[in-house]
């Protein structure tokens, strides 16, 4: 018997419903009762991972908590939904984070917007809310101290009130805003001389709520909304959406559009990490190689734009489908484009990463073991620069070509677990995903390019899909009403997920290593907050007139 | 003292700082052009000039005075007397220093008997008035800033005085003026012991807080460090000290190593002395672009391994060359 059939055999004894799903995965419904032993059973014993949990509220029947289990180690593609129903008038569930740190922020965050009170849990401060938030919204329950003053347990945290003057040793407050940062986060850390005692983060500056948005916008239609919850991983989102969406219908692409899809969306990974060598350049003093890989960037920039006619949201993902026909013409010469691209990269990774001095600033710092990276359930090129085989792409790609024979794609990880390997994972995923384009371009030029959506959508199918966005895998679950409405929609980012190893991480390093540190995770606070960034400084208004000319002199300095 | 020699002090100060203006100006363009970008432009497009002038070779100077226009905020903790004070000495000290300098026009104070000594302490002293403000300012940012600052002092400063000493010990003289003028009758420094000028040079860069070395001012880490809190005319004052102390280090390096008193007060002497100067600006950019930023201790230890070693080389070299009588 293999342990899968061993798992499903175990499972009945709890579940009430077993409920294969459209694409191989598994549906369990179990009683609040039996969740907690569900979860020791399947973390404990089966080695699974629990990738996300979820809430979502449906009235008066209750509330449904869903918890994704990643099994990929029992058999490829194999993903578990557990499932509970609770009622709404005793709403609370038992907490996994004794089993397991990988729920912690998820559970926080359904205490926060649904108001369930999840018992045992250790950590039961606000992620979104401020700290100071007077009340629980709604439900009105009563007030946990500890969530109001934002004492972590066991550590004896002094609460963001705290005036420095009180505090036994320096704070150091880095952030909401700070040069380090990107965006707003804060972190808040507790220094011996130069050495950091504790961190703790908060984020949440900027929620917008953009779930809610893309649900009211229904099936079809919330891929364009879904592809702005981030500006860098555009692409990631809008693969992740559709996937999830051709998951819970049950279509298969048809290959054309698999092959486009891979491209935009390693153009996509490509640009992302560019990005991040700049700002990781910027963070340890290096302006210059700052300067050298945004300017590659925005080559590829071109290159997408002079695809899809956008830089950032390419606008082109469809449910079944993609609205990208590429020429032959545009195909040789994005291939000029990007072999160009590729020498010119190769030769100015080469020199960073054996730059004495930037050796010297990352080399051996921020170590995150493998262990850890394990229990803190840590993705992307962090788990990977941590020994970890994580990548979605390998464990259940996302509805793109991601074959090894075709697209030449492999996986990339190193074992030094600490930021320069870090930075050694992200440029040889930089040189593997150029190597993708390129292999792609060859497929990309012939084919149908859309699926035909069945008549009729079965009321309360649902699907969950991955891809593994340039930082990480991320989670889309999407339920549905009926129709072409979403009674659900959840996203999973992975920054989400690699913030909780900050804390860990920060323990013992030294002030003017922390922002290495931080940069060298990459987190993606617009995908994780789900913001909207406003431009307080904006220079002059641009009416849709100066947007169209400054556009169109845009593409004619490209075609020169 | 003569009225001439009254006027070419006069002038030292606003020459020193014109010609301070003109070497930031080319460290910012310099270290641009190596990082891809544009940087403050020398001609100023046709479609721009309307706005920005025909040229921003003066832009350091057009920050200076934005700054002194605005605001000086103080915050409430601060110790005020010090906190405002600090920027005012630092640019005092700087100031007097240059007058113990060579000019492009005439030796000055240099030529006076301990000029090496007294210019170097000066240059110490507005260092040490820039921690002291910083210490001061009470911002978490300011007083990391001032510690990062005050231990590197003590890495550069060795370096410093060593290659100064060095200097003096080869051409028996701690005047500047004499320095150079010794040279003549021997080899030029910097062939003599090319040792003693680099240490010099990386002296430099701890003290202008250029890369790898400008960790008191890391704005991933601490926003502006010792600058932070100061605004208005304060942070311009600092930004002067700055340029003046750009300035005298130019100005020691080419005297110190090079015998250019030789053609003081002639055309090709000024030329010489803005085109040396300017040579030894762009080695510093092209260092300044081509290195991220050390950790302290990282910069530490560099100074007392490198440095040491190049220090103990210049030392046995001015040995050596003494002991063959070849000075």
């Amino acid at each position: 018997m293999s342990s899968l059939d061993l798992l499903i055999k175990e499972l009945q004894a709890y579940a009430k419903e077993l409920k294969p799903l459209k694409d191989g995965k598994l549906s369990a419904r179990v009683s609040r009762r039996d969740l907690l032993e569900v979860v020791k059973l399947l973390v404990r014993r089966f080695q699974a991972r629990l990738a996300f949990i979820t809430g979502a509220d449906f009235g008066s029947e209750g509330f449904d908590i869903v918890y994704v289990f990643d099994a990929s180690s029992l058999k490829p593609r194999f993903k578990l939904l557990v499932e509970t129903r609770i009622p709404r008038d005793d709403a609370w569930i038992p907490s996994t984070t004794p089993i397991t740190l990988q729920g912690l922020w998820a559970e926080k965050e359904i205490m926060e917007f649904l108001g369930i009170e999840v018992r045992g849990h250790p950590d039961p401060r606000y992620v979104w809310l401020p700290y100071e938030w007077p009340n629980m919204p709604e439900t009105g329950a009563p007030l946990d101290p500890r969530r109001v003053h934002g004492v972590a347990a066991g550590e004896g945290w002094l609460p963001l009130r705290a005036r420095p003057g009180s505090a036994l040793a320096s704070l150091i407050p880095i952030g909401p805003y700070h040069p380090s940062h990107v965006e707003g986060q804060y972190v808040r850390l507790k220094l011996d001389g130069e050495v950091v005692e504790a961190a703790d983060i908060k984020v949440g500056f900027h929620h917008r709520g953009i779930s809610r948005l893309i649900e009211r916008r229904g099936l079809r239609r919330g891929v364009l909304v879904a592809e702005k919850v981030c500006g860098i991983c555009s692409g990631a989102h809008g693969l992740a959406y559709v996937s999830a969406a051709e998951r819970t219908l049950g279509i298969d692409p048809p290959e054309r559009v698999l092959y486009t899809r891979t491209l935009l969306a390693e153009l996509n990974r490509i640009q992302s990490h560019l990005l991040w060598l700049g700002l990781f350049s910027d963070v340890i003093g290096f302006k210059t190689g700052f300067m050298y890989s945004w300017s590659f960037r925005e080559r590829v920039l071109d290159i997408l734009e002079r695809l899809t006619g956008n830089r950032i949201a390419y606008g082109v993902w469809r449910v079944g489908g993609v609205s990208l026909e590429i020429e032959k013409e545009e195909a040789s010469h994005v291939e000029r484009s990007l072999k160009k691209l590729k020498e010119e990269f190769l030769s100015f990774a080469e020199d960073f990463v054996e730059h004495p001095l930037v050796k010297a600033r990352v080399k051996g710092i921020g170590v995150l073991k493998p262990e850890e990276a394990r229990e803190l359930n840590v993705l992307g090129p962090t788990a990977r620069a941590s020994t970890l085989q994580l990548d979605v792409r390998l464990q259940d790609p996302p509805n793109a070509a991601y074959d090894p024979t075709t697209t030449g794609w492999r996986i990339v990880v190193k074992d030094g677990c600490d930021c320069y390997s870090r930075l050694l994972v992200r440029l040889e995923e930089v040189q593997v995903s150029l190597d993708v384009c390129l292999n792609v371009l060859d497929y990309v030029c012939s084919g149908e390019l859309r699926a035909e959506l069945p008549d009729s959508i079965e009321p309360g199918a649902e699907g969950v899909a991955c891809n593994e966005a340039p930082r990480g895998e991320l989670v889309y679950y999407m339920r549905i009403q009926e129709a072409e409405e979403l009674a659900c929609l959840r996203i999973r980012t992975p920054s989400y997920q690699n913030f909780l190893s900050l804390a860990v991480i920060l323990k013992g390093c030294m002030l003017a290593d922390v922002p290495v540190i931080i940069a060298s995770i990459d987190q993606c606070i617009a995908c994780t907050d789900r913001v909207e960034i406003m431009d307080g400084h904006r220079r002059r208004l641009l009416t849709w007139t100066d947007l169209v000319q400054l556009s169109q002199r845009a593409s004619k300095r490209e075609e020169n | 003292m003569s009225p001439v020699d009254a006027v070419a002090l006069l002038l030292a100060i606003p020459v020193a700082f014109t010609l301070g203006v003109l070497y930031w100006f080319m460290v910012r363009k310099l270290t641009a052009r190596f990082q891809w970008r544009r940087g403050p432009l020398l001609l100023v497009y046709r479609d721009l000039s309307g706005t920005l002038g025909s040229s921003r070779l003066l832009q350091p100077l057009y920050d200076i005075l934005k700054l002194w226009k605005k605001e000086v905020v103080v915050p409430p903790s601060a110790r005020r007397t010090l906190f405002k004070a600090s920027p005012y000495i630092a640019a005092i000290f700087a100031g007097t220093a240059i007058l113990f300098l060579p000019a492009p026009y005439g030796c000055l104070l240099s030529g006076f008997s301990y000029s090496l000594v007294v210019a170097s302490y000066l240059l110490v002293g507005a260092m040490l008035f820039i921690v002291l403000g910083a210490a001061s300012s009470s911002s978490p940012w300011g007083v990391i800033g001032a510690r990062r600052e005050a231990e590197l002092f003590l890495a550069y400063e060795m370096a410093f005085i060593v290659s100064i000493f060095t200097a003096a010990y080869m051409y028996r003289s701690l005047s500047i003026w004499e320095i150079s003028i010794n040279q003549l009758k021997s080899l030029p420094g910097f062939l003599a012991n090319p040792f003693a000028a680099i240490l010099l040079f990386l002296a430099a860069l701890g003290k202008l807080h250029l890369k790898p070395f400008d960790i008191p001012e890391a704005e991933q880490e601490i926003i502006a460090g010792p600058y932070t809190e100061y605004s208005g005319k304060l942070l311009a004052l600092l930004y002067i000290t700055k340029l003046l102390i750009l300035y005298s280090l130019a100005t020691l390096i080419i005297y110190l190593f090079t015998p250019l008193a030789l053609y003081c007060s002639t055309p090709l002497g000024a030329t010489l002395h803005i085109i040396l100067s300017l040579a030894v600006i762009a080695l510093l950019s092209l260092l300044h672009a081509a290195n991220p930023r050390y950790r302290i201790d990282q910069a530490l230890s560099w100074y007392a391994k490198t440095a040491a070693a190049f220090g103990l080389a210049a030392v046995l070299m001015a040995a050596s060359l003494k002991l063959m009588g070849v000075l």
